[in-house]
């Protein structure tokens, strides 16, 4: 007779007589432990799959935090002839009138108008953009938009030299969106897919919502904590953002896992509105950053993302322009010039190549300092601007794309043939 | 491979799955098979290591049945032959530092010397297994004939890399009868690799953020971090190991295959010598019976017997680490021990204390002072060297700074977060220790209604998936 395991578990005894032998049925069989327990995390994932952002709902961060799931579910829903992908700049183009949903809006109202004009046909258009957004997601999500009968004709992609060095977010699964829009992508994506890190997790992603949130618990669990070891003495209070975009030790003000982008917006509203010089510095310094150190294994990934989505534009008959965008002048001048030639010329000679329409808007003299709230977005002046002078270069220089839109989006009228 | 790794929980359901399938002649050749692509996976080129010794202690095993009546000499051949190996790989850096810095003490030239071995993983538990097989084979056991099933006790891969360390004449005829499939088992078998997973996920790896802090730096650490550290050390190599040896149970209970135990509760033994029959049982057994008693055990001298004990678990110490500070962490043990037997005979003819020493009360206080006294000894352990060691306990027993200046490291917010967990962790932890300790006879798990236990499972599955680290740490015990 032997004894096993630790007593957490219960001592057991397992015997090496006839017990062993022991006949069993299948109802035995389906009320087992794995069996019942693979029930249990079923429901579970099945709870997760019904689209509610929970977590989100408790202004925690979450896996979706760009709310990137309802615009797909819009896209697949819309069949827009545009998609707009990149970055919190290309973002701000959702922004109304009164400055809002600029980082939690979906459609750029002035751009579709102008569209609108220049096509004589109603486009629509999505924004698939997000904070942060790197190359490899603007990738996932273009395959994710396209993953359709319909796919969108043209992708607008707003390029900036950030997405392709920023190295904190080198790795596929360290960006905001990978995990959101992982199911979203089809399995066509996986050659595509760089490192092995990316990979598994992309799978883990793809199949299991409760791995795809393993974040959001894991935020919901920081935040619990953080806030209970509070009333401990604890030699300072945990890192939270003050009013004016501080990250300080205080017990008052958002901890990261808080910063939802609703908060965001609404924090650097009020911000602009009470301290506009406080809210340009942050951002200085916040680009500054991404500037520093940079790996030459985060411009391979990117250039590696970059090219991944050209071919998918080519295969799915997409129209991709890629659109680099400006920063305030005065937010340019922490760009170091080197690295920004070098990223124009390499956009340039892959438009000159023929993978992309390409427009080059960095540093355009039309666009002040005042165009923008805080250096890096635009206000609604700079906006109008942007959209002006890049549907006027539509026409001018790819009035193809413009056609592609609308034919795309005559063929949608009702009563077109399909 | 690790067991806290994708591959491992890729690699398990599919060799179960085989397992249960296939003829149940193919059996011992599936799980070779499997052993033997877990151990490739680390390294490919060390399986020609665990190959050559199986090989080596096969025929050994053979040619000392057959002279064993005549001769010792095919013993101590085979002895040194795994203790060389042994030794070469895991040791011989450390012979030849010690030995250059006797001759730097004495002034002598020396040139540098180093071997740039890399530990294979498991060496220390099936050299510890081959040891054994050869010498109850000459005491007079059977030899094992198949070749496959010897290779399969040696190389089984759930107990191959940190045991527990097996006996062949438990293990070899569960591979020969070849069970029927049992739900009970596999179902234990099941939620013991779950658990498992779990401590060293949840607990260890999370203990040991805090624990690496301060011995990382243990000049930045006040007093109270270097005694919490080291509650939190013990309870983290506890919850490392006890978890690792869970996931290899219930790997094999799966297969229903049973192993040794090795951890009943530890922290709740009341000596220090019961602690060691609680605690790495397969191991402190092994140590017991070809080292302690060959060397004589207690059946001489009161003084050889305490010599015996002290070479016994200064040796202990030894196989831990090829390190001073491992053999004085082992000579500690030899020393409680000793300390130990004497309180014994001190109080045994003194009635009322006698008397006391059986009550409930004296329990706990002893329980409380085996505890301190195992947790201190840690501190030879984890730290770097001796003199790290003595340093930190100096500063843990002097009153100079029971009020530090600085905020203890476990109350600071620029850390882990872990670090201001840690006490709420270490008092869950001893909760769940009592707990234990009155469950454990009770067969608790076992009533346990099915859906409870699929529920609790789904739980923990939940709570790894959401709190995995991003780096997951090898065991503990995969060093030595």
């Amino acid at each position: 007779m032997l004894s096993y395991g630790d007593a957490y578990l219960g001592q057991g005894e397992v015997t090496s007589d006839n017990k062993s032998e022991q006949k069993f049925g299948l109802i035995r069989l389906l009320t087992s432990v794995p069996v019942l327990m693979l029930l249990i995390l079923l429901t579970l994932e099945i709870w997760l799959r019904q689209g509610h952002n929970h977590v989100d709902a408790l202004n925690i961060r979450s896996a979706d935090l760009w709310g990137c799931v309802d615009r797909l579910a819009l896209v697949k829903k819309v069949r827009p002839q545009a998609v707009l992908i990149g970055s919190s700049l290309i973002m701000s183009l959702d922004q109304t009138e009164e400055g809002k949903n600029y980082l939690t809006g979906y459609d750029p109202v002035y751009l579709r108008s102008l569209l609108d004009k220049a096509t004589g046909k109603k486009i629509s258009c999505i924004t698939l953009a997000s904070g942060a957004q790197m190359v490899s997601e603007s990738y996932f999500l273009a395959q994710a938009a396209s993953a359709t009968s319909h796919p969108p004709g043209v992708i607008i992609y707003g390029a900036a030299l950030r997405d392709f060095v920023q190295d904190q977010l080198a790795g596929e699964w360290k960006t905001d969106t990978f995990n959101s829009v992982a199911p979203y992508v089809p399995l066509t994506a996986v050659p595509d897919i760089y490192s092995e890190g990316g990979l598994i997790r992309f799978f883990g992603s793809h199949f299991c919502y409760l791995y795809r949130d393993r974040d959001d618990f894991k935020n919901l669990f920081a935040f619990w904590a953080k806030e209970a070891l509070e009333h401990l003495p604890l030699d300072q209070p945990f890192m939270r953002l003050d009013a004016d975009c501080y990250w300080k030790p205080i017990k008052s003000g958002y901890l990261m896992e808080e910063w939802v982008a609703r908060r965001q917006e609404t924090v650097l509203e009020n911000l602009r509105i009470k301290n506009p010089a406080r809210l340009r510095d942050y951002f200085k310094r916040f680009q500054s950053m991404f500037y520093r150190l940079q790996n030459k294994e985060t411009s391979e990934l990117s250039d590696h993302y970059f090219k991944a989505l050209q071919r998918l534009c080519k295969r799915k008959n997409i129209m991709l322009v890629v659109v680099n965008m400006p920063l305030s002048p005065d937010t340019a001048t922490i760009v170091p010039p080197v690295p920004m030639q070098i990223f124009r010329d390499y956009l340039k000679a892959g438009g000159d190549n023929g993978g992309y329409y390409f427009i080059d808007l960095w540093a355009d003299p039309r666009l002040s300092d005042a165009d923008y709230k805080d250096g890096v977005h635009f206000k609604m002046s700079g906006l109008t601007k942007f959209t002006e002078i890049f549907v006027q270069l539509l026409q001018k220089r790819y009035p193809a794309v413009l056609k592609r839109m609308a034919d795309q989006s005559a063929a949608e009228q009702p009563g077109a043939s399909k | 491979m690790l067991f806290n790794s994708f591959q491992y929980m890729a690699f398990l359901p599919v060799v179960v799955l085989l397992y249960w399938s296939v003829p149940k002649k193919l059996r011992p050749f599936l799980l070779l098979l499997a052993s033997y692509v877990f151990y490739a996976a680390w390294k490919p080129i060390y399986l020609v290591l665990i190959v050559g010794m199986t090989l080596l202690n096969y025929a050994f095993g053979f040619l000392i049945a057959w002279t064993r009546d005549k001769t010792k000499l095919l013993l101590i051949a085979a002895v040194i032959s795994n203790l060389l190996i042994l030794g070469y790989f895991k040791y011989a850096n450390f012979v030849v530092q010690s030995f250059f810095r006797i001759l730097n003490i004495a002034h002598l030239p020396h040139g540098d010397l180093r071997f740039d071995v890399i530990l294979p993983l498991g060496i220390s538990f099936f050299t510890f297994e081959f040891l054994h097989y050869v010498i109850e084979v000459y005491k007079g056991g059977e030899v094992v004939k198949d070749p496959i099933k010897f290779a399969v006790f040696a190389g089984y891969f759930p107990t191959q890399i940190a045991g527990p360390i097996k006996r062949y004449s438990e293990f070899i005829p569960q591979i020969t009868h070849n069970n029927k499939f049992d739900i009970n088992q596999f179902e234990k078998g099941f939620v013991m690799v779950l658990h498992g997973l779990a401590k060293k996920v949840l607990l260890a790896d999370n203990l040991a953020s805090y624990v690496n802090m301060v011995y990382g730096a243990p000049a930045a650490a006040t007093t109270a971090d270097l005694w919490m550290a080291t509650y939190a050390f013990a309870f983290q190599v506890y919850c490392d190991f006890s978890g690792y040896t869970d996931i290899a149970i219930g790997s094999s209970l799966m297969m229903g295959i049973t192993v040794p135990p090795n951890f009943n509760v530890p922290y709740m033994s009341s000596s220090i010598r019961e602690l060691w029959h609680r605690q790495h049982i397969s191991l402190s057994q092994w140590f017991r019976d070809y080292v302690y008693f060959s060397l004589g055990g207690s059946r001489c001298s009161k003084l050889r017997s305490y010599f015996n004990l002290m070479v016994t678990t200064s040796l202990a110490g030894l196989w831990h680490g090829a390190a001073w500070h491992h053999v004085m962490w082992g000579f500690f043990q030899g020393g409680s021990l000793l300390v130990h037997r004497e309180w014994i005979n001190f109080y045994q003819d003194k009635k009322a204390l006698n008397d006391f020493i059986k009550t409930g009360w004296w329990k706990v206080i002893a329980i409380f002072i085996t505890f301190q006294a195992f947790s201190i000894s840690y501190v030879f352990f984890r730290a770097n060297t001796n003199s790290q060691a003595l340093s930190m306990l100096g500063r843990m027993f002097s009153g100079a700074e029971t009020h530090p200046h600085a905020c203890p490291l476990f109350l600071s917010s620029k850390g882990p977060l872990v670090a201001p967990m840690v006490p709420f962790i270490l008092a869950a932890l001893v909760i769940a220790h009592i707990i234990s300790e009155f469950l454990r006879d009770k067969s608790f798990w076992v009533k346990t209604p099915r859906p409870l236990q699929a529920l609790y499972c789904a739980f923990l599955i939940f709570m790894m998936l959401s709190l995995w680290p991003e780096t997951s740490s090898r065991f503990i015990y995969f060093q030595f």
